[in-house]
């Protein structure tokens, strides 16, 4: 009967050192992948300037998308005024650039020497980008997606627009 | 001897009239002193309603003596100097009439059996009022003014009845459906979800952007050139214009809606009625469209229609 009971006993300690166990592997792998998550940014970017095609698009590599990321911390806010120059309806609007921190996404769109963000339904907030600098080496970085005349176009558009 | 086509109708037949040597000299010779009046026939506005004046000479002696192509397009909107060609044109249209000395170019009997109207006063009125030279001119399509103005208007004949909707901007611009439809779906009044392309729901896309290809994939899907039956209502009224380049080459739609206006939607952008200077669309002819230059012609969605 002793012996008995003690298999039993024994059965018990084991099921949960297994339930332990798997527990603690679970929230390691969450962890883990939490920080994985976190490590992964890609930056996507458009060019908004068609009416019927589809815009042209493309990612930035690993490099550029972490220098975009540092740009991007670094440009000096602005009045919400800024942000008020309407893009013309027909032709270049600008850049929509996705940027994806794992499951978190942020969108920007890059126009008039403005960068802006919408991060919630009533809160934009926009930031200067003197000289276009930042639209341009944007521009430079899809120059294989997007050929040199339309490239150039883009390039002169851009700096066309007030 | 020299024959006048007011090149208006899309049915029945165009009405034409001949106007003898000692009429159309004078006139024949303002238009050959300055270049530019006399434009190609494939020239200016090539739309439903008025496209303008078709000329041709009957003898060749009498082109040579004037210099000018043996046919040419006058007021159509396509010459370099429109302002003459409208005086020319007001000219030619008021030899028109019996009593001024016009007489039809084939055996009044024919004609009438094949629906042509009588060269008189009020078409000839017609004529005027809507050359397409004439500054502010528009056609009109509107279905309520082609029902309204009865079987006897000259702008019921000359026009195809469609049918408008009100502006209705909201229907493209809310979040879920604003990136995913573009001017072609607009223009169709097709709301798909997929940037619908000319062609593409028939397997058949255009090969380049250029008036033909973009045109051809659209009657593809089933758009009509011409005035569609009623049995294909809804029969939007649609326009295309291209982007030719270099650089920058693509395609757009407008669709004219209930108000008078046209409305379009810029690729992902939110559907307006407005044009690149602020201004409402009342004719995408003339419209500030940005690099979109060429306009291509009007054409008609209609109920048998698919885009994808």
């Amino acid at each position: 009967m002793g012996s008995e009971l003690d298999r039993l006993s024994r059965r018990g300690l084991g099921f949960w050192a297994v339930t332990l166990g798997v527990a603690v592997a679970s929230l390691i792998y969450a962890g883990a992948s939490i920080v994985v998550a976190e490590m992964l940014h890609s930056v996507h970017v458009e060019a908004d300037v068609y009416s019927g095609r589809p815009n042209p698009a493309w990612e930035l590599s690993e490099a550029d998308a972490t220098r975009f990321g540092a740009w991007i911390k670094s440009l000096a806010a602005v009045s919400p005024e800024a942000g008020d120059s309407a893009a013309a309806a027909l032709g270049y609007r600008g850049l929509v650039v996705t940027e994806r921190f794992g499951q978190r996404l942020n969108r920007l769109r890059i126009s008039h020497g403005v960068v802006s963000s919408e991060l919630g339904p009533s809160d934009v907030r926009h930031w200067s980008d003197s000289g276009r600098r930042l639209e341009h080496w944007l521009l430079e970085s899809g120059r294989e997606t997007l050929g040199e005349e339309l490239l150039n176009y883009l390039m002169q558009a851009a700096d066309w627009r007030k | 001897m020299l024959k006048v086509t007011a090149d208006i109708f899309s049915g029945r037949p165009n009405p034409e009239w001949v106007v003898d040597e000692a009429q159309a000299a004078p006139i024949l010779r303002e238009i050959s002193l300055s270049s530019g009046v006399a434009a190609s026939l494939d020239s200016g506005f090539q739309g439903l309603g008025n496209r303008g004046l078709i000329v041709e000479f009957l003898d060749d002696r009498f082109a040579t003596d004037n210099g000018l192509p043996n046919s040419f397009r006058l007021a159509g909107g396509g010459s370099a100097q429109e302002g003459l060609a409208m005086e020319a044109a007001e000219k030619l249209v008021a030899t028109m009439t019996p009593e001024a000395g016009g007489h039809p170019a084939a055996a009044s009997a024919n004609l009438a059996e094949a629906g042509a109207l009588p060269l008189d006063k009020p078409l000839q009125k017609f004529i005027l009022e809507t050359l397409p030279g004439r500054q502010g001119s528009v056609v009109t399509l509107e279905p309520s003014a082609a029902e309204e103005s009865g079987p006897a208007s000259f702008a019921a004949q000359a026009a195809c009845t469609i049918e408008v909707g009100a502006f209705n901007p909201g229907f493209w611009n809310d979040a879920a459906h604003i990136g995913k439809n573009n001017c072609y779906n607009y223009a169709s009044n097709r709301r798909t979800d997929t940037f619908a392309q000319p062609g593409r729901a028939m397997g058949h896309m255009y090969a380049a952007i250029n008036c033909a290809e973009v045109t051809n994939g659209a009657v593809r899907d089933g758009a009509s050139l011409d005035c569609a039956p009623a049995n294909q209502a809804p029969r939007w009224y649609m326009a295309l214009v291209i982007a030719p380049g270099p650089g920058f080459v693509d395609y757009h739609w407008y669709r004219k809606s209930k108000e008078g206006f046209w409305g379009h939607k810029p690729g992902g952008t939110a559907a307006r009625n407005t044009d690149n200077s602020g201004a409402i669309i009342f004719d995408p002819r003339t419209a500030n469209r940005g690099p979109y230059t060429i306009f291509c012609r009007f054409m008609f969605a209609q109920k048998k229609m698919i885009v994808k």
